[in-house]
């Protein structure tokens, strides 16, 4: 582990000290873990910037900040242990092909492209505060962060697992399942047609068991988010067993290091991407064909079709096919060509097709050493 | 760090950590600073002396998140410092 963390992307991009910053070879690490309560706050730090995104699909804002974590004085040294000073960026994950930026110390820069691996884990136990690593270097794991008794106003309990990211933040979702004889478990479907009651007020009575109430408790044993999900076993207070969890992790970004170029072209038309040229050849609300002419001379030509299907959209931007449908790369994956697929009203209005292109695209593994200081290790997912 | 070793340049020179006042066993001063020269407070009188774990900048949503764990106690203390608290007459 580097000291350092720069931290960019899909939740911000983050830069962390790799080598303990002074002494304390072998200090453990400080991945996964919150700074002090008592960490010095800086409300504002006047020269880090602040930018407003207007996205194909939605806003967000990206803000820079640095964190010191499990720092402590060790023989008259200052020890930072490793991971323990990091730079981040992170902003709301919206995905590529947006008109995303993130933002590098200081320097705005386009996401032109993202890669994701699935990670499935099954039948784990977990004591309360453990956690399981969904990476072996350990920078995501899946805790049990909480159990609660009496939640629901009988005897069961519910359990909290969350995902633990390597800046020290969860993610969003609380995964909370409870499993207990006395629940009704929504999970197994048995209540999707309703509990078969009319519709009205019921009283509840004390001098008579009903049908509800008394032993009217719903929960579920599984907990499904997005492109995650929790299915628990048996979840007691003290201990939860995991039957199966799946989630996506970022495996690399790429960035471009020159600005986006976008606009709207006919047929004709042509662009310079660096020393790199795309022709328009032809637009229709169908179909369009594009050539792009390397440096070297090397001519690819493409032909877009199904823009104007009402399903092309359906898993954009997280689908990697379904991104690679609407580029035009060059061989050596410096230049990239996009229908602006998610602009809204479409890539093609107007008998022109927008575009969205990038040139000095370079990749940035989760995690990589960062090319311009090796004391610091870039995380694309903070 | 310490009294010898007092200046963490961050990446790009976009930060800097410097150790103002070290005896060897207690940080008695130290400070941030950004590229642009602003300069931080003495940061030991939030962070205790025993250790320099820092928050720069809340409105990153990784360093809001840590630094309004505590936001009511904070709120309770600073309004007590600032002599802002309810008692009878």
């Amino acid at each position: 582990m580097k000291n350092h963390v720069l931290g960019l992307l899909a939740g911000g991009l983050a830069l962390a000290a790799l080598s303990p910053v002074c002494g304390a070879q072998g200090a453990e690490s400080a991945l996964c873990q919150a700074p002090a309560r008592t960490a010095a706050i800086i409300a504002k730090v006047p020269g880090f910037k602040s930018y407003d995104l207007d996205l194909y699909i939605g806003k967000r804002t990206i803000n820079e900040g640095v964190v010191i974590r499990k720092s402590y004085i060790d023989n008259g040294k200052i020890i930072i242990p490793p991971e323990g000073l990091y730079y981040s960026s992170r902003l709301g994950s919206i995905g590529t092909m947006t008109g995303l930026d993130v933002v590098m110390l200081g320097k705005r820069q386009p996401v032109v492209n993202e890669q994701y691996e699935y990670i499935i884990v099954k039948n784990r136990k977990l004591k309360l505060g453990e956690s399981l690593k969904l990476h072996e270097d350990g920078s995501r794991l899946l805790q049990f962060t909480a159990s609660k008794g009496h939640p629901y106003g009988n005897a069961a309990n519910s359990d909290t697992v969350r995902i633990m990211k390597a800046s020290g933040n969860y993610y969003g979702t609380n995964f909370t399942v409870a499993i207990s004889p006395t629940l009704k478990d929504f999970s197994s479907g048995k209540y999707n047609d309703g509990l078969g009651l009319p519709e009205g007020r019921y009283p509840l009575p004390a001098d008579e068991t009903g049908p509800l109430y008394h032993n009217t408790y719903f929960t579920s044993s599984t907990y499904p988010s997005g492109q995650s999900y929790f299915i628990a076993e048996k979840a007691g207070m003290d201990e939860i067993s995991v039957k199966e969890f799946g989630t996506p992790s970022l495996t690399s970004i790429w960035l471009s290091a020159a600005p986006r170029i976008s606009g709207a072209y006919a047929p004709g038309d042509h662009v310079m991407v660096g020393k790199a040229k795309v022709d328009v050849l032809a637009v229709s609300p169908t179909e369009v064909t594009l050539r792009l002419t390397e440096e070297s001379g090397k001519t690819a030509e493409k032909t877009f079709k199904g823009m104007d299907d009402p399903a092309a959209l359906d898993y954009l931007p997280s689908s990697a096919p379904d991104r690679a449908k609407w580029q035009l790369n060059s061989s050596d994956g410096k230049i990239s060509v996009q229908l602006a697929m998610l602009k809204p009203g479409g890539a093609v209005q107007d008998g022109k097709v927008s575009l969205d292109m990038y040139r000095d695209i370079y990749e940035i593994r989760n995690p990589q050493e960062w090319p311009s200081d090796t004391r610091f290790l870039a995380r694309p997912d903070t | 760090m310490d009294s010898a070793n007092n200046v963490f340049v961050g990446p790009n020179g976009y930060f800097k950590i410097v150790i103002d006042d070290f005896d060897g066993t207690k940080v008695n001063a130290w400070h941030f600073e950004d590229a642009e020269g602003n300069k931080s407070v003495n940061l030991a009188k939030l962070s205790t002396g025993g250790h320099i774990d820092l928050l720069a900048n809340i409105a990153c949503a990784t360093v809001g998140s840590f630094a309004t764990r505590d936001i009511i106690k904070r709120m309770e203390n600073e309004q007590a410092a600032a002599g802002l608290i309810m008692k009878k007459q």
